[in-house]
């Protein structure tokens, strides 16, 4: 008889590859249901609880590319990159990563953009937010996240959200680069100007941002404190 | 170690609670809702921000807090994560609930998390694993903690003792207490054909600090084989209401939650349900009532 090491190392693979081990059909009792459909259970379970959980974290991917396109893709992700630990708002991150790579969404690859937003905007919803008034004036708000895409980003998210008209977005109109801000609990998303862009890159860089007019519009945006 | 089984109910509530769900954070906090407490995963409230947090803050400076744990892996072999632990008990030390609670079950093995509560043969090895596991997390958070029965879909041909036992003994050895889910008793029963009634019976009232009820669903398969799903996404049944009034009957008043994770209703449809636990607990009020 196998330790219940084995036992537990030969159930864990069965469930995430969803292919049960041989040498279990001898340790599990198969009174009246098999020892597959019963361990059937486990593996279904396992895989639409996650596919649940990461749907909740992406719904504009899946606005954009259907519940169905998007259950698909999670199964395959979830049987890739199982999740490490128990804390489950800490899974998904390597999601946009994946979509990016997978093969049926190679003529849509914006929608890895898209992901990568959502995922900012959920690490954020987590985070513990850092008060203005404990951070130094002139400096980036640390509640922040930049994204930085070749596609029209917060534009197609605004659509999948139901807040832009889809005729109104082009793909093909240029990147953007997205800001997404915790500020007081909520997630506020801007999309960051060529000059604002630059002016940002002048204070990581220690040259200081001169130009007043940016100043005001990033302080608007509370991107800058 | 405290063992903080000690209850004071909001007025002259009976220990009827609900699970806290996102959905109805903002309207608990309004309405403040007649029900005795509130449970929580605590894997949900292990990140370290989000407004969620505020929200039980909120709940918890006017109702007492039940936190239910669904990833310690307490049956694993190789021993529970000590970041986990750590996890927990920092979300111990913030909240300070009524009570704690983990399973009867395995989820994690090899550096991966499984996302469910896996059953494990219930023999003297297993017995051994899972009672210095209990020990090791009740000695890491300071606390006595509540260990759930679950419910089963399958059985090992390694198992020689009865779920009834193994939870007594396991009771004995670590000094944990029990959190009897009855809903698993039913699913579990039906699913592997031994007998409900003989179960309930067996488990001592003394070990019993928190009962559950939540709602199952019934599969087919296209051969006519049936298997109960326990997806907590559906009113209590019938029969286990049932087995909840001859519990009570027997064991007396038990801090009872009404379970309820997909599908999720509106807050009266979860109210009303703890309202007919509070019911069947008041026809017994005054019998062994779990103050502690």
């Amino acid at each position: 008889m196998p330790s219940l090491a084995q036992l537990q190392k030969d159930m864990r693979r069965s469930i995430i590859a969803r292919q049960m081990a041989p040498q279990l059909n001898d340790l599990i009792v198969s009174d009246g249901l098999s020892a597959e459909r019963r361990l059937q259970i486990y593996q279904n379970n396992y895989q639409g609880l996650l596919v649940d959980a990461l749907l909740g974290v992406f719904p504009i991917v899946s606005a954009f590319v259907g519940d169905v396109f998007t259950r698909t893709a999670l199964k395959h992700f979830i049987t890739t990159a199982p999740p490490k630990e128990a804390c489950l708002s800490n899974y998904g991150g390597d999601f946009p990563d994946f979509l990016a790579d997978y093969e049926h969404l190679q003529h849509v690859l914006y929608v890895a953009d898209i992901a990568r937003l959502e995922w900012a905007i959920h690490e954020l919803q987590h985070a513990c937010e850092v008060p203005l008034s404990e951070q130094k004036a002139g400096s980036v708000n640390l509640n922040t996240v930049f994204i930085k895409s070749d596609y029209p980003l917060l534009n197609l998210w605004m659509v999948g959200a139901g807040q832009m008209q889809a005729e109104a977005v082009h793909i093909d109109q240029g990147g953007q680069r997205v800001c997404v801000v915790l500020n007081e609990g909520q997630i506020q998303l801007f999309a960051v100007s060529q000059d604002e862009h630059e002016g940002l890159r002048c204070l990581k860089s220690g040259l200081g941002l001169k130009n007043e007019a940016v100043c005001q519009s990033l302080r608007n945006k509370n991107i800058l404190i | 170690m405290s063992n903080q089984f000690a209850f004071s109910p909001s007025g002259s509530l009976l220990p009827a609670g609900v699970g806290l769900k996102n959905q109805h954070f903002a309207e608990i906090v309004e309405k403040s809702p007649d029900v005795a407490f509130f449970e929580v995963h605590a894997e949900n409230f292990m990140s370290a921000g989000g407004t969620h947090h505020r929200y039980l803050e909120n709940v918890c400076e006017r109702y007492a807090l039940s936190l239910h744990g669904v990833g310690m892996s307490l049956g694993s072999a190789e021993g529970i994560s000590k970041t986990h632990l750590q996890k927990f008990k920092t979300v111990v030390d913030r909240y300070k609930p009524w009570l704690i609670s983990e399973h009867l079950a395995w989820s994690s093995e090899g550096g991966h998390y499984l996302n469910d509560l896996l059953p494990l043969p219930l023999n003297e090895n297993s017995l051994s694993i899972v009672a210095d596991n209990i020990a090791r997390m009740q000695e890491y958070i300071g606390r006595k903690i509540l260990i759930e029965n679950p419910s089963a879909y399958m059985a090992f041909t390694e198992t020689d003792m009865s779920e009834p036992e193994f939870l007594t003994r396991l009771a004995d050895r670590s000094g944990c207490g029990l959190l009897l889910d009855v809903n698993n008793v039913f699913v579990s029963g039906k699913n592997m054909g031994w007998s409900i009634e003989n179960y309930l019976r067996d488990i001592p009232s003394s070990l019993i600090g928190e009962i559950h009820l939540a709602g199952h669903t019934l599969k087919s398969f296209e051969d006519g084989q049936e298997i109960r799903i326990d997806d907590h996404g559906s009113a209590v049944s019938v029969d286990v209401w049932d087995l909840y009034k001859s519990l009570t009957a027997r064991v007396g008043v038990r801090p009872t939650l009404i379970e309820w994770d997909t599908n999720i209703p509106s807050l009266n449809v979860l109210l009303t349900e703890a309202g007919k636990a509070a019911d069947i607990m008041e026809a017994h009020q005054g019998k062994d009532v779990v103050h502690a």
